[in-house]
């Protein structure tokens, strides 16, 4: 059998497809798997891109976004990539996708029963930000040993008052069990990783991890119980230069030369939406 | 004399994608009843779709031309202790504890076992809890589980996150248990 289809040979799918049923098994788990080199660099998708193709079928139509937009580079590429190797059809429309492969945004659409939203992940262990070895790691999660991580977080709260943790790739905790890295998505979106109706599934390929969440999985970004998360929802009166949008996640556009700031909606498929309504108004 | 265990040619990428898919979904929302091949036996299309010459099978003998098949494709054959795939009849599930169950620091490292029940429904109805139950909860009912499974199940859950992960067939279709979800019996009175 020489002919592929979506890019992949059938047993890297094989392989792939046996480590996403365990990774659903054992929510929020990483699952080594083999991150079969794709026609693209590392770096760029690659474990996304293995899950889409072990995924992908001709009845699929395929839904690409990086930070959100349908258009930027990567999504576009990716977008034609499976469109040339698996001939599916695609749309920008979350509703009308079966397969959703996305970077760092979750889509702000309602997601569906049945979806399944493949996210490209850099750096899927959260326990690597305070132990450098894997070995180590590992170890914590298997004894569900994340005391440093709250001690870290306490240090902040108590601290000089910076915030060390990011307003991104904030960790959650999956189940109670397994803190999980949400990918480099903003801080905000890790409430729509909780009890999703969707099947997420979470591809690293240069550290060959793949973990996922089954659908109604309770997902809580780490916090104390008198301290509870802060989501960081901007304060300054941003809105989209687009669509006018003030409660969406916005992206910076541009600084003027007055010192001011242009943003605009980070998910292009909402603010598309959001104007259209405003043109039928 | 090479033996050609699998003639679907080009068309078994789609047949497989396609299984594969229904079994995903039955996966994600365990209880839920999933035709994976219309007309064809669920246990062998999930063997078909996931099983290969890299992963240990232990079959039981009530599935001998299985096994025969599996035996020439070169799909090594295991001991229950040992095996990645099992394949059996749902009254041998009085006993799961003998199947691995991974470790700690490897919790995917657990067999998945194919059981092949009476029926999906009929059987007395099981409250799921866990993950992929959303709201209205899920009831399922297998037919021809033995009465010792519900507690098999239980010590399962207790070793969380390792356990052995369950997929029930019966004809064409098929539902599955991973380890995460919970078994409770939904009328006790009704027993």
């Amino acid at each position: 059998m020489t002919e592929t289809f979506a890019y992949l040979d059938e047993d890297s799918k094989r392989s792939v497809r046996r480590t996403i049923l365990k990774a659903l098994a054992v929510p929020g788990y990483q699952v080594p798997f083999i991150a079969p080199e794709m026609p693209i660099a590392y770096g760029w998708g690659v474990g996304g891109m293995v899950v889409t193709a072990s995924l992908i079928g001709e009845d699929d139509r395929l839904k690409v976004t990086d930070h959100g937009s349908d258009e930027t580079v990567n999504a576009v590429n990716i977008r034609a990539f499976f469109t040339r190797t698996a001939f599916v059809a695609t749309t920008t429309l979350t509703r009308e996708a079966t397969l959703i492969q996305v970077r760092q945004r979750v889509p702000e659409a309602m997601l569906a029963e049945g979806q399944v939203v493949v996210y490209q992940v850099p750096r899927p262990d959260p326990l690597r930000a305070f132990v450098s070895s894997a070995g180590e790691a590992a170890r914590m999660h298997a004894a569900a040993d994340y005391g440093r991580v709250y001690t870290r977080l306490f240090e902040e709260r108590t601290g000089s008052g910076s915030i060390a943790q990011p307003g991104y790739d904030y960790p959650a905790m999956v189940v109670g069990r397994y803190l999980m890295s949400p990918s480099p998505i903003p801080k905000r979106d890790n409430a729509r990783l909780d009890n999703s109706p969707a099947i997420q599934i979470f591809g690293a390929a240069r550290e060959r991890r793949l973990y996922a969440l089954p659908p109604y999985t309770r997902v809580e970004s780490i916090a104390f119980e008198d301290v509870p998360f802060d989501p960081g929802y901007p304060s300054d009166g941003r809105r989209c230069v687009i669509c006018g949008c003030t409660t969406s996640h916005l992206d910076h556009l541009l600084l003027k030369d007055d010192g001011t700031s242009e943003w605009v909606c980070s998910d292009t498929e909402c603010c598309a939406e959001r104007m259209e309504e405003a043109a039928s108004a | 004399m090479k033996i050609e265990i699998d003639q679907r040619g080009a068309d078994r990428i789609h047949e497989d994608q396609r299984a594969f898919r229904r079994l995903l979904e039955a996966f994600s929302y365990p209880g839920k009843v999933v035709v994976l091949a219309e007309g064809q036996a669920a246990h062998a299309v999930v063997l078909s779709t996931l099983a290969d010459t890299t992963t240990p099978l232990w079959i039981d003998e009530s599935f001998a031309d299985i096994r025969d098949r599996a035996v020439a494709a070169r799909w090594p054959m295991a001991d229950r202790a040992s095996c990645t795939f099992a394949l059996c009849r749902g009254e041998m599930l009085d006993r799961i504890d003998v199947f691995p169950k991974g470790t700690p620091a490897d919790p995917h490292l657990s067999a998945t076992v194919i059981a092949e029940v009476t029926g999906l429904s009929g059987g007395a109805a099981l409250n799921l809890s866990g993950p992929g139950i959303g709201p209205g909860a899920r009831t399922f009912a297998p037919l021809g589980l033995p009465a010792a499974f519900l507690a098999q199940w239980t010590c399962n859950n207790a070793a969380y996150p390792l356990g052995i992960d369950l997929i029930l067939t019966a004809g064409d279709r098929c539902a599955c248990l991973p380890r995460s979800v919970r078994l409770e019996i939904s009328d006790v009175r009704s027993r």
